[in-house]
């Protein structure tokens, strides 16, 4: 391992190659603007990540056919280069993506993490993501790394060792936070219903926003929660402050917190770090559904762009325009699906923020992309209810759904089901 | 156990009830006519089943009010009354519809079945079909049984004890066949390449169907097969005795042939008779993903109505119109994705209604549904080749695509996939 500067670092890095970034808050953005400045002098470098925070060099609109955005799960700042067609998406499973690495699929030249300085031990540890970073790590031909001070040091499957590393560039470099938005009366009563439904001694698995914030909000007199999720956050640590997450009633993993990465304020990373409650692992674990169906009483808290009225849910796109991506969605509603009293619980607004369109629709959107399939699917929430739809008919599903809409669409909903559905 | 006429057996059945019938070629038909025979005196009796062989008189026009039949996955005998909305269907996975029965969600009152008479220990052998059936049989309130001399005796959990059943009906009557499939130049073409993806020491599931009969075709010289599949059939029968499937190199049930239910000719049902090779278990074994991808080199090979340019299979409807269901579909597509040097495969001829349809299609029929979704995909086969599309972007799964598309087709799939994709 060397040190070296941060142009040293991607001095290397040659036209055609494939490079994998560490994703959301533990984007390396030193790294990432190295690799820009040298962008003049590159063709049709690839870059692969997942949503990653920051302001996205690599994807501004003078680095086509330098810089070619590989997205495995889109967040805001990627959306435009990706539906300009400067960047493009590769729907896969979360839990896929290190045997896309493994089986060569997508095959790794370098990949720049973002770490802890290496401890007495020559140990650096992944910090606030864990995701396939192990793999790639393994997989790619060379390793650049961030040592960063300022990287909270987690724990469990999130060591990297110096001698796996070639080039690091020490930086001082926060993690990106994430700032939720206003929760409206509507989420509030989403949070309500959604809370409802967990039992005490529930583990639950729920993503970022104001949803769920809102759920967190209404379970702080549960007890004995434990939490087995992709991604951790506020709303989690708060819930383990007020003792109602202790993990003590997991059946695997018990007393940990598990999770393959984070995006959150300063408090949470100050909670991470050094804390062996939270235990981070790769989502080739997190998020494999061997894993998740054994957990009693699992509940999958997700959200969605639209459900039709049989039940088909779609959550990453907008008709044929891509908006997110597929993550662990359909991974965490199976595995709690199968887990002994588990729920897999889809939440989202009966309509779009300004209420012109339903969310529940007589079909999905043409092009849009099903996420989480009709017979895959358990329970939806909005904010005017809930609906089972287990073991349902068509004609019981749309009555269901059709009573948790927007009162605003009801009628026209009702009037294509009994065209359809023989309501 | 009692033993009664078929007239007595049913004379217990009341207006309201749910029955489960035991499916496919074991559809207890002696004992449907004679609840057919007292429709006049029953109104909303529910009969719940799988795909089952047969004339099925109780979804005719006239039933109307008296029967409500509920497909778990329906065949051409129930696809008009479900279309016409006497009858419905219940998206689920096969795997999961002994979740439905144990949970209450179906709860069922009666349950008709077709097994062995007794042998000396009192076991009654569910023959062709065990599926849900030890589950129904455990969840009804009354059991009620053709006890059929001409039901082969298969082995493995197929097995009933008499105390379990309340009353029992003699008869001989042979389990449904169904003939050989006509196999055509492009099921041929599709068999070909099909095969050529199945490596030495695989372990296969199929369906029923010109397609997997046209795979077999081109089998012969391959080694050491398995069998782990949901439905068997004639032509792996035809493999066995070719000594291709030997089942010797399988990691779990190391020399059995596993399957769920079977549909075939006579020739079938006499392999099976009393054959130890062949075991059978309950589709909550059969078709689950953490059994499947113990299973190295699972291979699983199923076909689909439609498939859009980003992945997305359909295999259930048309459109809006409900054609079969989800069945195992989906379970074995993942449990071959994460088998070691598993390989799931979509095979379907491309185009459909004597050529004038692609099937390879732009977006899905509005309505239609995802059986498999565009992050689960993986290998699709037409009679013009093999695209592989894990891990491949929309743009390079759009292009792929389009070269195993029919010729007549490729201009205009080729000018949406630039509008949309940026091909």
């Amino acid at each position: 391992m060397l040190i070296v500067s941060a142009d040293e670092a991607v001095a290397g890095i040659e036209s055609g190659q494939q490079i994998y970034v560490h994703c959301a808050a533990a984007a390396p953005s030193v790294l990432l603007d190295a690799l820009c400045r040298r962008a003049p002098q590159l063709e049709d470098v690839k870059v692969v990540h997942l949503h990653c925070e920051g302001p996205h060099p690599h994807l501004a609109p003078e680095m086509q056919g330098h810089l070619f955005h590989r997205a495995l799960f889109i967040g805001p700042n990627a959306r435009d280069a990706i539906n300009a067609g400067r960047a493009e998406f590769i729907p896969v499973q979360l839990s896929d993506v290190p045997l896309l690495m493994e089986s060569g699929l997508l095959p790794l030249d370098a990949v720049f993490a973002n770490m802890t300085p290496p401890d007495e031990h020559g140990f650096c540890s992944l910090g606030t993501s864990v995701e396939s970073m192990q793999t790639a790590i393994r997989c790619a031909r060379t390793v650049i790394a961030q040592f960063n001070r300022s990287m909270p040091r987690t724990c469990g499957d999130s060591y990297v060792h110096v001698n796996q590393i070639d080039l690091a560039v020490e930086v001082e470099q926060p993690p990106y936070v994430y700032t939720p938005g206003e929760i409206s009366d509507t989420e509030r009563r989403i949070g309500e219903y959604v809370a409802d439904l967990i039992p005490d001694e529930a583990t639950l698995q729920m993503g970022i926003g104001a949803i769920p914030t809102a759920v967190g909000m209404c379970l702080a007199d549960k007890k004995h929660l434990g939490v087995h999720t992709e991604m951790f956050t506020d709303p989690l640590v708060e819930l383990v402050e007020k003792g109602a997450v202790d993990c003590s009633a997991k059946t695997l993993d018990p007393h940990k917190v598990v999770a393959a990465f984070m995006m959150g304020s300063p408090g949470l990373y100050k909670w991470v770090d050094g804390n062996p409650m939270l235990e981070l692992r790769g989502v080739d674990y997190t998020n494999d559904t061997a894993t998740i169906r054994k957990q009693r009483r699992m509940t999958a808290v997700n959200s969605a762009i639209e459900v039709d009225l049989t039940g088909q849910v779609c959550a990453d796109s907008l008709g044929h325009r891509i908006y997110s991506g597929v993550g662990g969605q359909m991974d965490f509603t199976r595995g709690a699906s199968l887990a002994p009293e588990g729920q897999a619980i889809i939440a989202l607004p009966s309509t779009t923020a300004d209420g012109k369109v339903s969310r529940i629709t007589w079909e999905l959107y043409d092009g849009a992309g099903v996420t989480v399939t009709r017979s895959s699917v358990r329970t939806i929430v909005t904010e005017y209810g809930v609906a089972q739809l287990f073991g349902q008919g068509f004609r019981e599903r749309a009555k269901r759904l059709i009573a948790i809409a927007h009162p605003d669409f009801r009628d026209e909903l009702t009037a294509y089901a009994k065209k359809y559905h023989e309501l | 156990m009692r033993i009664v006429s078929a007239q007595e057996a049913v004379s217990g059945i009341k207006s309201g009830q749910q029955i489960f019938l035991q499916g496919s070629a074991a559809v207890p038909e002696v004992l449907l006519e004679a609840l057919v025979a007292r429709a006049p005196e029953l109104q909303d009796v529910n009969v719940v089943s799988m795909h089952i062989e047969g004339p099925a008189p109780h979804v005719a026009p006239e039933m109307a009010g008296h029967f409500c039949h509920r497909a778990l996955f329906m065949g051409a005998n129930v696809r008009k009354a479900v279309n016409e909305g006497r009858a419905e269907f219940i998206p689920v996975f096969l795997s999961e519809i002994p979740l439905l029965f144990e949970r209450g969600v179906l709860p069922l009152d009666v349950c008709f079945i077709n097994v062995t008479p007794p042998d000396a220990h009192g076991f009654c052998s569910l023959g062709t079909a065990v599926d849900t059936v030890i589950t129904a049989v455990r969840c009804s309130k009354v059991v009620i049984a053709q006890l059929n001399k001409s039901m082969p005796r298969t082995l493995g959990d197929s097995f009933v004890h008499v105390s379990d059943i309340d009353l029992g009906v003699e008869v001989d009557a042979p389990p449904y066949q169904h003939a050989d499939p006509v196999i055509g130049d492009v099921e041929r073409h599709i068999g070909e390449y099909v095969a050529d993806l199945v490596q030495d020491e695989a372990c296969l599931q199929m369906g029923i169907g010109a397609i997997p009969a046209a795979v077999c075709q081109f089998l012969h010289e391959k080694k050491d097969l398995g069998i782990h599949t949901e439905m068997f059939t004639d032509v792996l029968v035809d493999l066995v005795e070719r000594g291709v499937v030997t089942c010797q190199r399988k990691d779990i049930d190391c020399g059995k042939i596993v399957v769920t239910f079977m549909v075939g000719t006579k020739r079938l049902y006499d392999f099976v008779d009393n054959n130890p090779m062949v075991e059978m278990r309950q589709v909550d074994y059969t078709n689950d993903t953490s059994v499947i991808r113990k299973l190295r080199r699972m291979t699983a090979i199923n076909s689909a109505i439609e498939i859009d340019l980003t992945g997305q299979v359909c295999a259930d409807s048309i459109g809006t119109r409900m054609y079969s269901g989800v069945g195992g579909q989906m379970d074995f597509v993942r449990g071959a994705s994460l088998a070691e040097e598993g390989r799931p495969i979509m095979a379907l001829p491309s185009t459909a209604s004597d050529g004038k349809v692609s099937r390879i299609t732009m977006a899905l029929k509005e309505g239609a549904g995802v059986t498999t979704t565009r992050s689960h995909v993986r290998y699709v086969v037409t009679e013009y080749g093999v695209a592989d599309l894990f891990g491949q972007s929309f743009r390079e799964r759009a292009k792929r695509l389009i070269a195993i598309a029919h010729p007549d087709f490729r201009d205009e799939l080729s000018a949406f996939a630039r509008k949309v994709y940026g091909l």
